[in-house]
């Protein structure tokens, strides 16, 4: 164990195991996956990426490239979790990854033997050619080789959702600054989210060994949390990531339950919320940079404030023997500040020729040895596991050696700027600060603190005060600027340092994507040195951490190339998310049967009583057919229904029909301008079919409009176009016609409609309508709509209209009285051995008459291709008319629709076929059109088929090849007029 | 979705009682049959018109916004510009109630198209906050305050009743399940309490 005599901020009364590759340790309250393993000194955690390379743990926070792990096993398996963010609990399961056998001995690290052929631009150099030896060979080779753990293999049994939040300020970040913020802007009143990713608030001051208002540094954060706790207006949100800005609100990942073993019973494992803020402001603090050096990817070589927190805030030391390595003066710190914690701290290496003299002081009154202008050149470890072991050492031009299993290094501190970019603000460079401060931001969005390049802490917290009263201050709440509590500065000095020239071995810039200092050479020499080319090439910045560590060196060396400035060389800017988000969090609860809402019938419960087996046609559920005992396929049931209603009667449910209620004096006027044909003329009482085109002279829609009142129709529309029919006569009233005196209303929800089809279905009408009300051919004729009763006083609306070619009705009754309506037909027509059938039969029915649907409405038919030319009227004008008489529209080559029969009735149908001149080659060039529907007809005893075709109506009787490879049907078919049965439409009128 | 859901069949009602972990309640959403419902829609033209026939005949307030008017039983909220849905607090001809208004207006029956949900509890807002894009705080959605907008895509329009945290939410009938599921899902974690209101 690694534990400090002093506890830190975790719980060591609170004990909890774990394991790790399978073997056991244990750890404390408090603690994250990382600095448990550190306190077990277990140093070794993964593999690299490309190279297989042993890797430690680099950093403590959200910006770790290396220490990627398998998190919980089975299928809440979750790869790549950050070690360095999990926070610890009893009986967490992690395994390392990329490894194979195991961590300490991999067979695939002779990658790195091949290393010098796997640098930047090799894949696309390498795997040009053939072309597939890409899919077959390398592809599946490389996949097996690099790799970022493994996803779970069966469904993930947690369940996510998303929420909505509203505040007029969004403190993103509860270090220093945002605390300031927070407590100015909620105690004037302000509504206030406190966002913030750690599960402890406070930021660097549970990290730090600082005093603020005479409190350590953490005391103050626990005070300040306290406060902002008590206040109403103020909401805490922490283990919330806020990942990306976006138009007018904010995305957000609340980890409810990453931090137990299971959620608890009904509780999402994450939440994403879109919070809405007036105002934004971000305190994202700061991430600290590596030094690019050869051998500075090796176990025990970290980050130096991240040793630092492992030291003040979780009690471990990173080592036995430290040694720093740095151009600033905050690595001084941590080393001051992990000495005095306990930790060995043998030796400061510090670029500089020369520090503050204070800084030297203190370095000497603690033991700690001091080597300026030095710098590290290379590293020795371990030979299992390659822990860090030693340091070479270059002071001037001698050269040196020391002993340490741990390098605390620091480059500088890189401003958490990357929410500022998500609007496309670039960063721009501060030379003095040696780093890149954030640019224009997004609307309402302002920064304080480190993320801002703030470092000393008593700027931060006045910086954070003053952000959050004058954001409070500008949404008109009395704020006043809080009193700022007194604290000590903290030093900051820094010389500009990058990359050690010379040093032994791979000097990795991004070790998460396994870049190194060479990569960006090959880079330079082959021309890709504008950085966003730079990135791409090298993949620099690629990985899942974005480049948290890397992206500023990587620029600074190429700057270093070219002889560019920084500034001048620029740098890539962030997208979101500033974190990694699940995907199961951005779906929520809508998944599996609840990616979208099901629509359900009015008649649903009534089929599924009678076994009827349902079919998804877009949202709703409808009856597909209804299955006896004894049918064992589709067909034979689908056959027994529609012989059924051709015999006798059926019913059917079309209440998913789009219903439309038109009122006004203009509705005539407004009809004749959206449909082809004239309504205007309609009589009251009748129904009339009509076909509506776009403005693109195409058809939108096809349906019955009735006429209830002189000034009042009720249209229906296809199921699958109700609302977009709905939307364009919205639209043609409100920007085409407003002087057009119409109102809409849908009542595709009110009314259950059920349609009775057969020679008896008047019998069975007869039966359920009130007594008086005539459904006689003279009292409701073809094409009649008239208002009466049913079912001894159900409103009701009864429509002549058959889509199946027989007699038929529909009968519209307020949508609750739908199922006793089925049932009152059931046994109405009980003695006629009443049917009822399901939307395949319908469809085998509409086939047989040659009525067009959806397969043939597919947006690219126009009136004339689907035969409707002549009801095209040339009296008015309407949608789509000018457009429909372009030449193309027009071209009598046009696919049209016909229908289609198997010379050898023993051939099935398929649709999708394509159709060929009988002898012509079987390619596109020859293409003749295409099959759209096919239904086994049981009137006729084979197959048929609809369909678009070439000039069709001039070609019946002629016979084609009916083409279709993907199932291996090719035999020839003969064109036929699109009416299999009653072609005079006797059936209907009788 | 959430545990409690994945035993429940997406064709039917959830069955009345308590989701959520034993001895908790924060939520409850009763579900019932709105007695007697209309869309009305103001001619071209006739918005002035029909504004004072409702205050004349009907005692009723119609305010051409996102608002909940109520007058003697009668309760419109306004769902778009010149459009209300209209609520009778008791069964009987709606239509025929409004009928001093038809030359104003165009009246729709819809009685059957809606279910209605009222929603109350604690963690009332908690639960919408899952689904409702809009900010229900009091001071943003005060009571009376209405809005016509989409849950867990479903088209839903709905409105505060004054109280503590009340909402009345009217539901496509199609959807119901649908939208019981989204509240089953989102109020199951604060306990809620599924009542259908005969």
């Amino acid at each position: 164990m690694s534990r400090l005599p002093s506890s830190g901020l975790v719980d060591r009364s609170r004990r909890l195991n774990f394991r790790f590759d399978g073997k056991s340790y244990h750890g404390f309250s408090g603690d994250t996956l990382a600095s448990a393993l550190l306190a077990n000194q277990v140093r070794l955690v993964g593999r690299s990426f490309k190279y297989h390379r042993p890797r430690g743990i680099l950093s403590a926070g959200p910006e770790e490239p290396n220490a990627l792990v398998e998190l919980r096993s089975g299928s809440r398996r979750e790869p790549n979790t950050r070690a360095t963010v999990a926070e610890l609990y009893d009986g967490l399961d992690a395994a390392s990854q990329n490894r194979w056998p195991s961590l300490a001995l991999d067979a695939l690290s002779l990658n790195g033997l091949v290393a010098p052929f796997l640098g930047a631009g090799f894949y696309y150099k390498t795997f040009m050619w053939p072309a597939t030896f890409w899919e077959s060979v390398y592809e599946p080779a490389i996949r097996r080789a690099a790799g970022l753990g493994r996803a779970a293999t069966s469904a993930d049994p947690d369940h996510y959702e998303k929420a909505f939040a509203f505040c007029d300020v969004l403190v993103i970040g509860a270090g220093p600054a945002g605390l300031m913020a927070a407590l100015a802007a909620g105690r004037a009143g302000a509504r206030v989210i406190l966002a913030d990713e750690d599960f402890l608030a406070g930021g660097r001051l549970n990290s730090e060994a600082v005093t603020v208002g005479g409190e350590p540094g953490h005391v103050f954060a626990a005070q300040a949390m306290a406060e902002l706790a008590s206040l109403p207006n103020v909401r805490i949100m922490t283990r919330t990531t806020v990942f990306g800005v976006y138009d007018d609100e904010y995305g957000a990942v609340e980890r409810v339950s990453d931090h137990l073993p299971t959620p608890a019973p009904f509780q999402p494992r994450q939440r994403l919320w879109k919070i809405a803020a007036r105002r934004a402001i971000l305190c994202a603090g700061a991430t600290e940079r590596p030094i690019v050096f050869g051998g500075n990817d090796r176990p025990g070589v970290m980050l130096a404030g991240s040793s630092r927190s492992y030291a003040n805030r979780y009690g471990v030391a990173t080592g036995k023997s430290v040694a720093c390595f740095t151009n600033n003066d905050s690595a001084w710190s941590s080393a001051f500040e992990m000495k005095a914690a306990g930790v060995n701290v043998t030796t400061l290496i510090d670029i500089r020729r020369e520090v503050a003299p204070a800084l030297a002081a203190r370095a000497k009154a603690l033991g700690i040895a001091v080597l300026t202008d030095t710098q590290v050149t290379g590293t020795s470890g371990q030979p299992i596991g390659g822990a860090l072991t030693g340091l070479s050492l270059r002071t001037g031009g001698r050269s040196d050696r020391l002993a340490a299993d741990t390098l605390a290094m620091s480059g500088g501190w890189s401003p958490s700027l990357h929410l500022t970019c998500h609007h496309g603000g670039k960063p721009v460079w501060n030379e003095g600060l040696a780093a890149f401060v954030p640019g224009r931001t997004p609307p309402g969005l302002s920064v304080a603190g480190a993320a801002r390049g703030t470092y000393g802490l008593g700027d931060i917290l006045a910086e954070g005060a003053r952000q959050g009263t004058d954001a409070a201050s500008a949404l008109g709440f009395a704020a006043a600027l809080p009193d700022l509590p007194a604290t000590e500065d903290t030093p900051a000095g820094i010389a500009a340092f990058w990359h050690v020239q010379g040093s032994k071995g791979p000097a990795f810039v991004d070790q998460q994507n396994d870049v190194t200092a060479k990569d960006l050479g090959i880079a330079y020499k082959e021309g890709f040195r504008a950085v966003e080319l730079m990135k791409r090439y090298t993949t620099l910045g690629m990985a899942t951490d974005q480049g948290r560590t890397s992206n500023v060196n990587g620029l600074a060396i190429m700057a270093e190339l070219t002889g560019a400035s920084i500034m001048e060389t620029g740098t890539t800017i962030f997208r979101p998310p500033y974190t990694p988000v699940s995907l199961g969090v951005l779906g929520g609860h809508h998944r599996a049967k609840d990616f979208r809402p099901t629509r359900l019938t009015p008649t649903h419960q009534w089929a599924a009583s009678l076994g009827a087996v349902f079919v998804e046609t877009g949202p709703w559920l409808r009856a597909q057919y209804f299955p006896k005992a004894g049918e064992t396929d589709w067909l034979t049931t689908v056959n027994r229904e529609v012989k059924a209603v051709r015999a006798s009667v059926g019913l059917i449910d079309v209440s998913t029909f789009g219903k439309i209620d038109l009122q006004g004096p203009d509705v005539g006027a407004f009809l004749d301008r959206v449909y082809i044909n004239t309504f205007s003329t309609l009589a009251v009482g009748k129904a009339r079919y009509g076909v509506m085109l776009r403005e693109d002279g195409l058809v939108m829609d096809d349906g019955t409009t009735a006429r209830l009142a002189p000034e009042h129709y009720v249209m229906t529309t296809t199921t699958a176009n109700a609302a977009k029919v709905f939307q364009h006569l919205e639209f043609c009233l409100q920007v085409l016609w407003p002087e057009l005196d119409v109102t809409l209303a849908s009542v595709s929800e009110q009314w259950a409609q059920i349609a009775i089809a057969g020679p008896r279905s008047r019998d069975v009408l007869a039966r359920v309508v009130d007594a008086g009300v005539d459904v006689s051919n003279e009292g409701l004729p073809f094409m009649g709509a008239i208002e009466r009763t049913v079912m001894g006083g159900v409103k009701a609306r009864l429509f002549r209209l058959s889509f199946s070619g027989e007699l038929g009705y529909e009968i519209a009754v307020p949508a609750r009285q739908g199922e006793a309506l089925a049932r009152a037909l059931m046994a109405a027509g009980e003695e006629f051995g009443i049917t009822p059938y399901g939307i395949e039969a319908l469809g085998v029915m509409r086939i047989e008459k040659g009525h067009v649907s959806g397969n043939e409405l597919s947006g690219q038919t126009s009136a004339g291709d689907l035969g409707f030319g002549k009801m095209a009227s040339t009296k008015k004008d309407y949608i789509g008319r000018v457009m429909a008489a372009r030449p193309g529209i027009a071209d009598p080559e046009r696919l049209s629709f016909v229908g289609f029969k198997p010379v050898d009735p023993g051939q099935r149908l398929r649709a999708g076929a394509h159709f060929l001149t009988i002898g012509a080659p079987a390619d596109m060039a020859h293409d003749q059109g295409y099959m759209t529907s096919v239904a086994h007809s049981p009137h006729l005893g084979h197959w048929i088929g609809l369909g678009l075709l070439k000039n069709g109506p001039a070609r019946i009787g002629e016979r084609v090849r009916a083409y279709d490879p993907v199932r291996g049907g090719d035999f020839e078919v003969e064109v036929c007029a699109p009416a299999f049965i009653d072609p005079n439409g006797e059936r209907l009128r009788g | 979705m959430t545990a409690a859901l994945d035993i429940l069949p997406v064709t039917q009602m959830p069955a009345d009682g308590p989701y959520g972990p034993a001895g908790t309640h924060g939520v409850t959403a009763r579900l019932f049959d709105p007695p007697a419902l209309a869309t009305l829609a103001a001619r071209r033209g006739g918005g002035i018109a029909l504004a004072a026939a409702a205050r004349v005949e009907l005692g009723l307030d119609l305010a051409d916004a996102p608002r909940l008017s109520r007058a003697d039983g009668l309760s419109a909220i306004g769902t778009a510009p010149g459009r209300w849905l209209l609520l009778a607090g008791t069964e009987g001809d709606l239509a025929a109630r409004l009928a001093p208004l038809a030359p104003h207006a165009a009246i729709t029956e819809q009685t059957d198209a809606y279910v209605g949900v009222e929603i109350d509890g604690p963690h009332a807002r908690d639960l919408l906050a899952k689904g409702v894009s809009l900010d229900l705080d009091p001071a943003a959605f005060p009571p009376g305050a209405a809005a016509t907008t989409n849950v867990a895509h479903v088209n839903v329009s709905f409105w505060r009743e004054p109280g503590e945290d009340r909402f009345v939410f009217l539901v496509a009938r199609s959807y119901r399940v649908a939208f019981a599921r989204f509240l089953v899902a989102s109020g199951a974690e604060y306990g809620l309490e599924l009542v259908h209101r005969g």
